[in-house]
């Protein structure tokens, strides 16, 4: 599998915790404990009631196909290099509808549909040390 | 009495100004160019055509996201022999050219400069060729902090990826076909066959595009604009003073900004209205600005980075009605010899050249005075647009005042 193909920043303290949540097979998302409310990107303060109290909450992780492409063309992008085509998309999870995840997809027959339902499995990165989500068919 | 909006106060400006002079750099696909030099040359040539000594420009106005990372505006204005003491420069990405306009009427009308001088120019092709993954225009995402966390990893990257995401979405809601948006490209391309400056002439058939190598499906190549070099410059003066000079001038009759409720980081993937662009903001600002309507126009220049995106941003413009862009195109055409609606008549971003529509600009200037190479008959009124992700500008130019 060669997802992810570059390394998160994990000194980031605002969007380390979404991968930190990978590493024990979950998708935690950035909730807000004043108001309840999700939110996407990962931001400093609630961009509902802007309060600084966010915590990362574990969520389900199915998520339903909004869009996709294929990607085939490796842009002379170093990371791209031998590891097109791949298939990557947005989704949305159950979690909440107003956000929307940028998705690793894995169809092994046929091609990703919009309203397909994909469920994340975790798996571990080329070098053995990182886990990523990567989405299938539920 | 009719209330003071802030619209109707828009109105004021409305051919208060006209462009006096534009000027271009060659346009080319690489070959060692320095984007400062193109400037110069489009600058020169745009101070030149409007008749004036480089000492007579007082103003300058760019877009602030670019151009000083280009040329430090002190140097520019060093290199031309021009002491504008009036210097702005907008926030709006890629929609930020086709925005100079107002901003130099505003200035003009207040009285703070007379003849302001706004440019653009990139080096894009040039660096690509030397750059690999810091370079041009996808260094951008990795270098965004979000992007290279949330996005890159899972490979969703590039600019022609998110507008394939979004033709595939807009597919999805409104039957968009393949061969619809072929027809953007090829009819941009007829559009660009008798253009001097257009970087690729050929003749497209839909055969060609459908045999054109997929890049991220559904987008071909064709369906993504060049990557250039070249720069494009032009004078704003008052009306007065461009009656005045040696061209025809081209009256600034309306102009809007529109912006997403998403920054720039996020625009592409979570803005809520996702096969929309902010055109749906920026146009009636510009019409109610110019007092004119879509039906009026006999021309414009739309941001065709992607074939996808002439299609939603006359759709949001309101040519026609949300979801029929693609038929717009395929039924009712968009060429300068048999369209209904002449669209990107030089050849667009698509064809001519990547400027980030400095160069629509431009063209919708020589359209204006009758001088393209690709001449529409008797134009009175020209539309042009810029778009940068989360913001999008619209213009409208005249022949004559109304």
């Amino acid at each position: 599998m060669s997802f992810p193909l570059t390394d998160p920043d994990l000194d980031d303290d605002l969007l380390s915790p979404y991968w930190n949540g990978f590493q024990d097979d979950e998708i935690r998302l950035p909730n807000c404990a004043d108001c309840g409310e999700f939110h996407w990107y990962p931001r400093p303060m609630c961009p509902h009631c802007q309060s600084k109290d966010i915590e990362w909450e574990a969520t389900g992780g199915d998520v339903t196909l909004f869009t996709w492409v294929k990607l085939v063309y490796d842009f002379g992008l170093s990371f791209l290099e031998d590891r097109v085509p791949l298939y990557t998309g947005l989704a949305i999870p159950d979690a909440d509808d107003s956000i929307r995840l940028v998705v690793a997809i894995d169809i092994e027959d046929g091609e990703p549909q919009i309203g397909m339902r994909l469920t994340p499995e975790f798996v571990t990165n080329e070098r053995g040390d990182r886990t990523v989500p990567v989405y299938r068919p539920v | 009495m009719e209330t003071v909006t802030k619209q109707s106060k828009s109105r004021d400006l409305r051919d208060v100004t006209a462009i006096s002079g534009i000027g271009e750099s060659e346009f080319s696909e690489g070959g060692g160019n320095r984007a400062e030099t193109l400037i110069y040359d489009a600058c020169r040539g745009a101070i030149r055509d409007a008749g004036l000594e480089p000492a007579e420009i007082d103003g300058v106005v760019t877009e602030a996201g670019m151009m000083p990372e280009t040329v430090y505006t002190q140097e520019l204005k060093e290199m031309l022999g021009i002491q504008a003491e009036y210097s702005t420069a907008s926030l709006l990405v890629g929609a930020g050219n086709v925005i100079s306009p107002l901003l130099a009427a505003q200035a003009i009308e207040t009285g703070l400069a007379e003849h302001v001088l706004c440019y653009f120019g990139v080096n894009w092709a040039t660096e690509r060729e030397t750059m690999g993954d810091d370079g041009g225009p996808y260094s951008y995402h990795t270098e965004d902090e979000y992007k290279a966390n949330l996005e890159v990893p899972f490979g969703w990257v590039t600019q022609p990826l998110y507008i394939a995401a979004q033709a595939r979405r807009h597919m999805y809601e409104y039957g968009t076909t393949t061969e619809q948006l072929g027809e953007v490209a090829i009819q941009t391309r007829a559009n660009a066959a008798p253009n001097e400056k257009a970087t690729k002439r050929e003749e497209l058939t839909m055969d060609d595009y459908l045999d054109s190598p997929v890049i991220v499906d559904p987008f071909r190549i064709l369906d993504c604009c060049l990557i250039s070099d070249g720069a494009a410059a032009f004078v704003v003066s008052s009306a007065e003073a461009a009656e005045s000079g040696p061209t025809d001038p081209v009256y600034v009759k309306g102009a809007g900004a529109g912006s997403s409720e998403k920054s720039e980081s996020t625009y592409m993937t979570q803005h809520e209205e996702y096969t929309m662009t902010q055109a749906t903001k920026s146009g009636p600002k510009a019409f109610e600005m110019a007092g004119v309507t879509p039906q009026d126009i006999d021309f414009a220049e739309i941001y065709d980075c992607f074939t996808e995106s002439t299609i939603v941003q006359l759709e949001d413009l309101g040519f026609c009605e949300k979801g029929d862009g693609g038929q717009f195109v395929q039924e009712r055409g968009i060429t300068v010899e048999d369209g209904d609606l002449p669209v990107n008549t030089h050849g667009g971003l698509l064809s001519q050249a990547y400027i980030l529509s400095m160069n629509h600009v431009t063209e919708a200037v020589r359209q204006l005075r009758g001088t393209a190479d690709n001449q529409v008959t008797d134009p009175e009124l020209g539309l042009v647009t810029g778009w940068g992700g989360s913001e999008h500008a619209t213009l409208i130019l005249g022949s004559d005042r109304s």
